[in-house]
């Protein structure tokens, strides 16, 4: 299994945010976690990078190594990149410069330039507005460069919160197609949706949370199936 | 032609004031606080430059070069000691710490050098050129060159290498910095030790025209505050060019006007563009490049 979480829990003062979530991700696969505002998960993708201000506790592996605790430039390093619930882009700066800083850490000179142009290959809106200042942009075009900084760390497990919030319907479908693009690079995907017809037609696997714990996991086949009791945990209909 | 030698000598004035504004505005965008103790730190630095020179009898001109780093490490280790352990308080707290640093370095200073004001050696020839039928003072062209390639170097550093853009991008975002692994802690060390190192530089530069004791600064980061504000606190070059101009408008005021109110002068200008324009002269226009 490239990712494991062990029982994780995740409080915030006395407030309970994740109880005892457990659930692994292997390599190649696009796993859905659903669920609706406020069941936790995005607390638990910031926990795995290591940027969660509450209290964790359990374990978390990737690639056999424990990474619960670690610094998240160690994660980083390790091949795990995040797109924020949000975007958080870096809005005073170019959408070169937020791709340059997706690629912090790296020191590979040519790869790096390499991966610079499968970005802008993959999103040609982005190489038109590269000298463009990132706040400037529409949401949907935010959102390529949060992902796109995202790919710039050449990661191995590409975590996306709720990459089609806010977004105009056209968008979402792009953006939602960009998940195969992803899994096609060999890169395994977390997808974090309240969406989950959407999630669910593009993931393998599927956990859906509420208050905090996971309360139906499956193929996304038989979650599907069950759209309805899904959707019923999501509050949505 | 009296205008030139008092254009430069208020460029030069104001130079000073840039690097201590500069300072101020890199430690705000890194710790979101104004640090009362820059102006004291500078003058720290300067003390020990001095005793750095007639210890060892070094050039004056390796000394200044040397300031740099050495203002560097007192910064960095002032943030590593005294702001990181406050830091992820309310910033009042940390505006209170840099307020004590203050105290600290002003009486720390006063101990161990004494109260009365000494010398320092010119960095520049004292005898004016002339330049178009005016007399011009080297130590005023000198005092601006430096202060240009400092610029120049804060804003290659900032602008067009990788960790200066990530210090920029951790001031705007310092939750999605540390996804992408830059160690903000780490940024805002960095941003102590140049701000330090740029105020011991703009005490060593001015130390020659005024004296070296413990108050030498106070005037100084007031001014340099002031210009910073002037121009615009959010912004590097908005800040410097603020600074700048209020080193000239003061040598103006003084010379054509009247001595005694050109430091009264300056911070009722500051008060009238704030009214009118609380984002500073030059924030807008010059935020970003496009």
């Amino acid at each position: 299994m490239l990712l494991e979480i062990d029982n994780l829990s995740i409080h915030y003062g006395g407030i309970r945010a994740v109880e005892n979530v457990t659930l692994s991700v292997a390599a190649g696969e696009v796993v859905a976690i659903l669920g609706a505002n406020g069941a936790g998960k995005s607390s638990l993708l910031t926990a795995i990078m290591g940027v969660c201000p509450g209290r964790v506790s359990g374990a978390i592996r990737f690639d056999g190594a424990s990474i619960a605790g670690a610094r998240p430039d160690r994660i980083v390093r390790a091949g795990l990149a995040m797109s924020p619930e949000g975007r958080q882009l870096f809005s005073g700066l170019t959408v070169e410069e937020n791709l340059q800083m997706g690629a912090f850490l790296r020191r590979d000179a040519a790869a790096v330039k390499r991966d610079r142009e499968a970005v802008l290959t993959l999103f040609p809106r982005l190489a038109e507005r590269i000298g463009q200042i990132a706040g400037t942009l529409s949401g949907g075009e935010q959102q390529m460069v949060a992902v796109g900084r995202a790919m710039m760390s050449a990661p191995r497990l590409m975590l996306l919160d709720e990459p089609t919030l806010g977004l105009a319907p056209l968008i979402i479908d792009e953006i939602m197609g960009l998940v195969g693009e992803i899994r096609a690079r060999g890169i395994t995907v977390i997808l974090v949706e309240q969406n989950a017809k959407k999630a669910l037609a593009r993931a393998d696997h599927a956990h859906v949370l509420e208050k905090g714990r996971i309360v139906m996991s499956g193929s996304a086949e038989e979650l599907a199936k069950n759209e309805e009791i899904v959707s019923a945990y999501l509050g949505t209909s | 032609m009296n205008w030139l030698p008092l254009l430069l000598s208020g460029l030069a004035v104001g130079s000073i004031y840039a690097l201590i504004g500069l300072s101020l505005v890199i430690i705000n965008k890194a710790t979101h606080v104004v640090n009362f103790a820059q102006g004291e730190i500078g003058m720290f630095g300067t003390f020990i430059a001095l005793s750095v020179l007639s210890a060892t009898g070094l050039p004056v001109f390796v000394v200044l070069v040397l300031s740099f780093p050495i203002g560097f490490l007192i910064g960095a280790l002032l943030e590593i000691v005294f702001i990181k352990p406050v830091a992820s308080g309310p910033p009042l707290n940390v505006l209170i710490v840099t307020l004590g640093l203050f105290f600290m370095f002003n009486s720390l200073a006063g101990i161990i050098w004494g109260f009365d004001p000494y010398r320092f050696p010119a960095l520049f020839p004292t005898a004016p050129i002339a330049v178009g039928g005016a007399a011009v003072s080297p130590t005023s062209l000198g005092i601006i060159v430096i202060t240009l390639l400092v610029m120049a170097a804060l804003y290659v550093f900032f602008e067009h290498t990788r960790y200066g853009t990530a210090m920029r991008a951790a001031s705007m975002n310092p939750f999605a910095a540390r996804l992408m692994g830059i160690r903000v802690g780490v940024v805002a060390t960095v941003s102590w030790g140049l701000a330090a190192g740029l105020s011991v530089m703009s005490g060593i530069l001015i130390a020659p025209l005024t004296f070296v004791d413990q108050q030498m600064m106070l005037a100084i980061i007031l001014k340099g505050f002031a210009g910073a504000i002037l121009g615009g606190f959010a912004s590097l070059p908005g800040a410097a060019i603020g600074c700048l101009l209020l080193g000239v408008m003061e040598a103006f005021v003084g010379a054509y006007v009247d001595n005694t109110i050109k430091d009264s002068f300056a911070f009722v200008l500051i008060i009238v563009v704030l009214m009118v324009r609380p984002q500073g002269l030059f924030t807008k226009a010059l935020k970003r490049k496009v």
